[in-house]
């Protein structure tokens, strides 16, 4: 009789997320301490994996290994990575109270950066192309429907966009008598921008209905996933 | 240190924003070199937020804080994580495998499972918190939606897949998805910007 | 941020908390912004209104507080700490009574509780005014006169020499009527001199025109004591004790140092004498104080810290523990600080005040007041006990009155000797004599006779302990109160604090029973218990059974579980998969099908969590089998989440075993990762194991750029991340097809990239895995275990939803029926 370690590996791997499930899903009982021993665990667990494969591929391999090798080897390029490996220890030092705000300096490189990249992404990546498709949406020759029917659909996704960005918009003017009041036209915009925002956002919840019932789905599949593993011991035996 | 930090978030923040405008060769090279120094200094950060996490835990257990022993199985399990990781660091390999297969996906797959309880009994109990129309124009989107993706035995439902889907998805979805999205890359500008500029300093500036 | 180290367990918080996340023990000092907000009072300032009424309901509490610290200092002496808490209990005892005398200034309405005060101890009231009455004279009018008399310790002001002032001054109130009409009119002449008559009667009214109180000032103590058992404990005690001394009563009222010597000394006597409980709780612990001290030796008349010394310690221990936070170590004066040294030496000289207010407060704290040695007078008298100040009346008044003189001397008229009266007011300074003078070097005398007549400030602005108490901590911030929440609770002098400001919690609730009426005050203490009994927290009686809102949960679970665990071990395949796809899903299978070359480079980008894994990979697995069947691409995987490596390896191992792949592991950064691969890969991401390149094995050969990849397949969880790798790819990828296999959660957001070309191919969850599982000969098989399920979960979802819904609007409407008929 001898078990292949792979066998071994799905049985062993599937008996423990059995249980990882069934503990978790007890929660809608009402919380109690298994839940509470599970759910550290995998925080643990999880922040572990994330530290380990953060520092197996990217900090050693693309930081310290190849500065320890351009030390060694007297490459020059290695230079360029002493800048980040100060960075590097400056950001750690966030973690020690009295010398955090040193790592003030690589957080805002960091922050920078980011940002720089979320404001050319935004624009170049969403405002301009969006606003192109919706106006691009009213050039009936390269519509794929009836052209009424697509200047209609055109029609409807303006005023949605319309809306929805009226919606959020809250400027208004002061009356003589000291009301504020938003614009007529605005206030319409807005009225069908929030039956918009409804349908949209009624249309994500249930996205979010269907990808938690599918995870649930897999949960209660596990249970069979389970079986079906001590099925495939039981036939070495 | 303060002056520092905002010359810093600003100088290269736009030198990396200027690099969208103006492919200069050297330009393109200098900001390919200040973007991988991000990618390195992010996953550093990731790792203060580990001995962060670690740290807390372990006053916690120092101080024997009540439930110090979740804290407990917390740095055992993330040691646990760690020391694995360490002597068989191939993601491919049995031993990252079985943490990732037995507790990371069960666990946060299970979660989820969770939110389909709470999301239902959400909307059960929508209509008992509040009746207008919203309401209505919400909770009957949300039904005809899952309606119109519920598969039967004989197919989709021919109405509501056929024509009531495509249009919730398609002009009417689409339009209100569209300006989110233009709100949302509208407000990540403005953000941006300010950041860029100084005004907002999130790196620890108040 | 900032940080505090909590002063209990010693562990850093953010500045901006008011209690230790940790021990909850309080950060910041709850006088911090009062004494802030309120300027130290210099003498001859405008009296302002100042609403003290609030601090009349913690009297009791910490009489009774201090009353048990007392007994904790006499058990433990030689801890600081306790010897300490009395001092901020008898500071705060100072405050409150001047508080509550404002009170009564201010808004003309004596309370009754007060009027019974006043009832019981018109004697000690008066005799405060005609302490004061003396002092004025000796300072002012009969400052000539008298330097001689207040020069030397032994002689006694000429106030303080008759013993019989205090009665003398209780039986005539128009002595202090006269005298304020003399005196005060220097600085308030028309106000004062009005007022004057009545206030005479009142006592009180020396700062106020407590009209309220002359009616009951015309009572005698005889009527007073009727009321005896509706006034508080403390007040009953007050008035036997007063009655008994003759003055001491008056303490609370701010001006206990100006006593006549005899019956100072009696008073210590007396708290042995009389039973512990006809005395106020504070001069009850004070008197077993002072059984403490006695015990060692019999000095305690003459000083108070020595006699502990004789029991236990060295005289500077005993001196610590009736000054507390003063604690002059007189047994060596190098030890002493430098202001208490010149206390000592005061005691010894008649005008020893020259040096106590030169080199003392000011060597301690510099400031840059006006008169800065009234503000440091103010603070260190706040350190002193308030049995302190009562034993050494008579050096205390003689000090004091030379002290005045001498700084006068010292430092001109005018101001500083404002200055200078503030800083005498209370007795420390003869207190610390007492205790500091054994050891004390004598001083030369030379400064009193420079005395010279003070030109009086509105010393009763600048008597006002509340105000000036609060301006010394400020400046100080060596006060200390007894903690309230926390570990801490119960103990005293662990964080600074003015006395009397911090423990209101229940201020308005304690006025209103002081200030009713008789009936009421009979049921004080019933009330007083009914609000004590509010602050314990009381033990949660748990529900029985669960809520109904659990159990709707748990049914919607059960019917979830019996339904998708039914059709899962079933095994069925009753639901039908359909072909008709979305235009998303048909370009991606096109993509797939058509466009793709064979060995062509493919990039997978594993962009989920965990929680998703279930989904994103029935969902994908179709569409990537589908191509690896067709097409045997080179597959690239990367992972822009740091958990998504394993996954991506878990997708191939799940899906594809056996494929071979290069993983190039994870890219941080987000935007700017995705930005940087996007524009330079290999750069952005060497991906190097083992010293080689990831970049130069054959599955990536001739790929530099991200153009070069045939097609990007993105599996995402995430609208917004998804939208990074949108917008950065977006007119970068030239030619590369870009499909998005998304969750169900992310797909409605990410339609709109897909109208606008900027995504080629969108398949959404399981409803677009499904037809390309179908098209691939159900493979791998894993949306089709799973649609059965995933169908009939769906229906009694709906069914859920529209029943609990109608049933919801039903009940409601039906609520609201019953409303409406009921209105």
């Amino acid at each position: 009789m001898s078990i292949p370690t792979e066998v071994l590996y799905s049985a062993l791997s599937t008996l423990v997320s059995f249980l990882v499930t069934i503990v978790i899903l007890s929660y809608v009982i009402g919380d109690n301490p298994f839940f509470q021993v599970v759910l550290h665990i995998f925080i643990g667990v999880s922040v572990g994996y994330v530290l380990v494969v953060a520092w197996n591929q990217v900090i050693w391999p693309e930081l310290l290994h190849p500065v320890v090798a351009g030390i060694a080897l007297q490459d020059l390029r290695a230079v360029w990575l002493l800048l980040p490996l100060v960075g590097s220890l400056l950001l750690l030092m966030r973690a020690v109270p009295r010398v955090a705000i040193l790592g003030q300096l690589p957080m805002a490189y960091l922050v920078g950066v980011g940002s720089a990249v979320i404001v050319g992404g935004a624009v170049l990546g969403t405002l301009l192309p969006q606003i192109d498709a919706t106006i691009g949406a009213f050039d009936l020759r390269s519509a794929r429907l009836h052209p009424f029917l697509t200047l209609f659909s055109s029609v409807l996704i303006l005023v949605g966009v319309l809306g929805t960005l009226a919606y959020f918009h809250f400027g208004a003017r002061q009356l003589e008598d000291g009301t504020i009041r938003r614009n007529a036209l605005v206030g319409a915009l807005t009225w069908i921008g929030r039956v918009y925002i409804a349908v949209s956002l009624g249309v994500i919840f249930a996205g979010l209905v269907l990808t938690a019932l599918t995870a649930f789905i897999s949960r209660v599949a596990s249970f069979r996933e389970l079986f079906d593993a001590l099925d495939a011991i039981g036939k070495h035996f | 240190m303060r002056v520092l930090s905002i010359v810093t978030a600003m100088v290269f923040g736009l030198f990396v924003l200027f690099g969208y405008f103006f492919p200069i060769e050297n330009l393109q090279a200098l900001r390919a070199l200040l973007l991988h120094w991000a990618i390195i200094l992010a996953a550093v950060a990731m790792f203060v937020g580990g001995i962060n996490l670690l740290s807390v835990h372990l006053v916690k257990i120092r101080a024997q804080q009540k439930n110090s022993v979740y804290s407990g199985l917390l740095v055992f399990s993330l040691v646990t994580a760690l020391l694995v990781g360490f002597i068989w660091p191939d993601p491919s390999g049995q031993a990252l495998r079985f943490l990732m297969d037995a507790v990371i996906v069960p666990a946060e797959s299970s979660l989820l499972a969770l939110l389909a309880v709470t999301l239902i009994y959400a909307s059960v109990r929508m209509l008992r918190r509040r009746v207008d129309l919203m309401t209505f124009v919400f909770l009957g989107t949300v039904l005809f939606t899952l309606l119109a993706a519920m598969p039967t035995p004989f197919g989709k439902l021919p109405f509501l897949s056929d024509l009531l889907g495509p249009f919730l998805m398609g002009p009417f979805a689409s339009g209100g998805m569209r300006g989110i999205l233009l709100g949302v890359a509208l407000g990540a500008l403005t953000t941006g910007v300010r950041v860029l500029l100084g005004v907002d300093r999130p790196y620890g500036e108040k | 941020m900032a940080e505090i180290k909590c002063p209990m367990c010693g562990k850093p918080n953010p500045d901006d908390l008011d209690a230790c996340q940790f021990c909850e023990a309080r950060l910041k000092p709850v006088t911090d912004e009062l004494s802030r907000s309120q300027p130290p009072i210099h003498v001859g300032d405008e009296p302002t209104k100042k609403d003290t009424a609030e601090l009349e309901p913690v009297l009791p509490k910490w009489l009774r507080e201090v009353r048990q610290q007392a007994r904790e200092s006499v058990e433990e002496q030689d801890e600081e700490q306790e010897q300490q808490e009395p001092v901020g209990a008898g500071d705060q005892h100072e405050d409150l009574l001047a508080g509550l005398q404002s009170d009564i200034e201010e808004d003309e309405i004596v309370p009754d509780w007060l009027s019974n005060l006043h009832g019981g101890e018109p004697s000690e009231i008066q005799d405060a005014i005609e302490i004061s009455e003396d002092r004025l004279r000796a300072i002012s009018g009969d400052a000539e006169s008298s330097n001689s008399d207040m020069g030397t310790g032994d002689r006694l002001p000429g106030w303080a020499s008759h013993p019989d002032a205090a009665q003398e001054t209780r039986e005539g109130g128009e002595t202090l009527g006269d005298w304020l009409a003399r005196e005060v009119g220097k600085e308030k002449a028309q106000e004062a001199g009005e007022k004057a008559p009545e206030e005479s009667r009142a006592g009180f009214g020396l700062r106020g025109d407590a009209e309220t109180d002359l009616s009951f000032q015309g009572e005698s103590v005889d009527e007073s004591a009727q009321f005896e058992g509706e006034i508080p404990s403390w007040l009953r005690v007050d008035e036997n004790d007063a009655t008994s001394e003759g003055g001491i009563g008056t303490k609370p009222l701010e001006e206990p140092a100006y006593r006549e010597a005899p019956e100072d000394v009696q008073v210590g006597e007396s708290a042995q004498d009389e039973p512990v409980d006809a005395m106020p709780d504070w001069l009850s612990s004070l008197g077993e104080e002072t059984d403490g001290h006695q015990a060692g030796g019999d000095e305690t008349v003459a000083g108070n810290g020595q006699a502990v010394k004789d029991d236990q310690g060295p005289p500077g221990a005993e001196s610590e523990l009736s000054f507390g936070a003063s604690r002059p170590e007189s047994s060596d004066e190098d030890e002493i600080p430098a202001w208490l040294a010149q206390m000592g030496e005061e005691e010894h000289q008649d005008e020893a005040v020259h040096s106590a207010s030169e080199a003392g407060p000011e060597e301690r704290i510099p400031r840059p007041a006006v008169q800065p040695e009234a503000d440091e007078g103010w603070q260190d008298l706040s350190e002193v006990k308030p049995f302190a100040l009562e034993q050494d009346v008579v050096p205390n008044e003689a000090a004091d009155g030379s002290a005045l003189l001498g700084e006068e001397d010292g430092a001109g008229p005018g101001e500083d000797v404002d200055a200078l009266f503030s800083i005498e007011m209370p007795d420390w300074l003869s207190a610390v004599e007492q205790s500091a003078g054994p050891q004390a070097s004598p001083e030369p005398e030379a400064d009193s006779e420079v005395i010279r007549p003070a030109e009086l400030p509105s010393w009763v602005q600048a008597m006002r302990p509340v105000e000036a108490f609060v301006s010394g901590e400020g400046a100080g911030g060596e006060r200390s109160d007894t903690e309230q929440k926390g570990p801490l609770a119960g103990l005293s002098g662990v964080l600074p604090l003015v006395p009397g400001v911090g423990p209101s919690s229940k201020p308005k609730t304690y006025s209103i029973k002081l200030q009713a009426s008789e009936d009421q005050l009979a049921s004080a203490e019933q009330l007083e218990q009914l609000l004590e009994a509010e602050s314990y927290p009381r033990p949660a009686i748990p529900r029985p059974g669960l809520p109904a809102q659990r159990w709707l949960r748990m049914t919607i679970f059960a019917l979830l579980l019996i339904v998708v665990g039914f059709f899962l071990f079933a095994g069925t395949s009753v639901m039908y998969i359909p072909l008709s796809v979305t235009a998303g899903t048909a370009q991606a299978l096109n993509i797939v099908r058509e466009e793709l070359l064979p060995d062509a480079a493919v990039l997978m980008v594993f962009d989920y969590q965990a929680a998703f894994a279930p989904e994103l990979e029935a969902s994908a697995a179709p569409l990537v089998d589908h191509m690896m069947l067709l097409k045997h691409p080179r597959l690239t995987l990367l992972a822009s989440k740091p958990s998504a490596t394993g996954l991506s390896e878990r997708f191939m191992h799940n899906t594809q075993p056996g494929q071979s792949y290069v993983n190039l592991g994870y890219l941080p950064g987000d935007a700017a990762g995705a930005l940087a691969f996007v524009e330079n890969p290999r750069s952005a991401k060497p991906a190097i194991v083992d010293g080689q390149s990831q970049w130069e094995t054959p599955a990536l050969q001739g790929v530099t750029l991200v153009s070069d990849f045939a097609a990007i397949f993105l599996l995402t969880d995430e609208a917004d991340t998804a939208r990074i790798w949108i917008e950065q790819l977006h007119n970068r990828r030239g030619a590369t097809r870009l499909v998005l296999i998304s969750s169900s959660q992310a797909g409605p957001l990410l339609v709109p990239y897909m109208e606008s070309g900027q995504i080629d191919g969108l398949v959404v969850g399981l409803e677009g895995g499904a037809p390309i599982e179908k098209v691939n000969s159900n493979r791998p098989g894993t949306v089709r275990r799973y649609w059965d399920a995933y169908g009939f979960g769906l229906i009694i979802t709906i069914t859920m939803i529209v029943a609990g819904s109608f049933w919801n609007l039903f009940s409601g409407w039906q609520a609201n029926r019953k409303k409406t008929g009921e209105k």
